[in-house]
Order: structure tokens, then sequence, then C-alpha cells
């Protein structure tokens, strides 16, 4: 049995997989890590430029 | 926002040992969570605090969450009477651990890593055996969703 996975029957941790979109996980796995990171980085910039446009529209006239 | 690229370079290029974990570890493993922060385990010998000193000096280092004003400086001294620090940046928020629970120090870590080249540097990131295990021994409820991803990479990545 490995060590790193003394619960791995834990059934929380299994109602949570069991909600995984895999298929995105499958799609990250083709990318290289500098390419994952590559594609938080324009995640992070893309939120950030979402959370401005926001701010200015709720921001009174 | 969180600059994980020119971080990065400014901890490698003034040499300072360091090891990724945590959010930005998951996403290079390939999960496909969104993090906001960087988290390194430094090294804590003399030599490598140094330059975890001088390689963030000039970037504004301030505790996160803290009040303004407090005589908080970024030396030696205080890495050395200090152990985590969640700072914040000018190039964003960044987490340096001594040492993390489940894993421990840089020195214990280091054997399970892998070596990651991304933006032109070789940058050490824990495996994935061992990023599922230190974050099963944190017990922190916000960490099941991405347990449970990064297990469903290790069993996807184990039947590949």
């Amino acid at each position: 049995m490995k060590q790193s996975r003394p619960n791995a029957s834990d059934p929380v941790l299994e109602a949570y997989k069991a909600d995984l979109d895999r298929t995105l996980l499958r799609q990250n796995l083709k990318r290289s890590p500098e390419e994952r990171l590559r594609n938080l980085i324009a995640l992070q910039r893309l939120a950030e430029e979402a959370r401005k446009a926001v701010r200015s529209v709720n921001r009174p006239q | 926002m969180t600059d994980f690229d020119s971080l990065l370079r400014v901890l490698k290029e003034a040499g300072v040992d360091f090891i990724i974990v945590g959010g930005v570890a998951a996403v290079a493993h390939g999960s496909a969570r969104l993090t906001q922060d960087l988290d390194v385990v430094y090294s804590r010998d003399d030599v490598n605090i140094r330059c975890l000193a001088e390689a963030l000096a000039g970037h504004s280092p301030y505790l996160r969450g803290a009040p303004d004003g407090l005589p908080f400086r970024w030396d030696t001294e205080t890495i050395h009477r200090g152990l985590n620090f969640t700072l914040t940046t000018d190039l964003g928020d960044l987490d340096l651990l001594g040492e993390i629970t489940g894993g421990g120090d840089y020195e214990a870590l280091e054997p399970h890593t892998v070596t990651l080249e991304m933006f032109g540097m070789k940058i050490l990131c824990l495996d994935l055996e061992w990023l599922i295990r230190v974050k099963r021994a944190a017990g922190r409820p916000r960490d099941l969703e991405v347990l449970a991803e990064l297990e469903a990479i290790q069993e996807d990545t184990s039947e590949g």
C-alpha cells in the first residue's frame, strides 16, 4: 500500500472527485508545466480585468 | 494580482534555494484551479537567508493583512527570527515557508521534488505524490477540492 494515500477511499474525497471535470484535467495534462502556469497567469489577468470592469459599472455616477 | 514569473525570476536570479508548493505546484501538475499567491519552501541555511533577504529587498515586502505602518524590516535578522512569512510584495503575494505540515523543511522535501523548466529557468517543484501527502496532512477543508483533483490526476497519470 502506498503511504501517500492512506485514505484512498475517503468518502468525502470520493464525493469531490465525482464532480470533477476530468476532461478539463486531461486537457491540462497534455500541456507542459510552463503552459499550465501561463494559462494560470492569463486566467488571473482575465479575472483582474473582470473585477475592474465590475467596479467601474458599480461606481456611483 | 501576482506576477508569478517575475517573482520566480527574482528568487532564482538572487540564488535562493526554494521549492514551489501549494496552489502553483498543483497547477504545474495539472490542476485547473485558480490560485492567487506563490507558496515556496526555502532553505534556512545562512547563505540562503542572506540571498532571500537581498532578493526581495527592492520589492517592498510587507506582512500581508497587517496594518500599515508597522516597523517591519525585511532583513536576515527578521528571517532568522521567524519561520513562515506571508508577504505582499510589489510583484504580488508570496508565502515563504521554512517548513510545512506533513513535509518538513527544505532539506526534507528536496528529495521529493521534480525539476521543472519554466520561463527559461530550472525550478524545483514538490512532486505530485508529496503534494498530495502534505495537502492531506494540512487537513484544511478548503484543500479538499484541489486534493480530489490531484488524486484524479495521479490516477490518470498512473493509468497512462
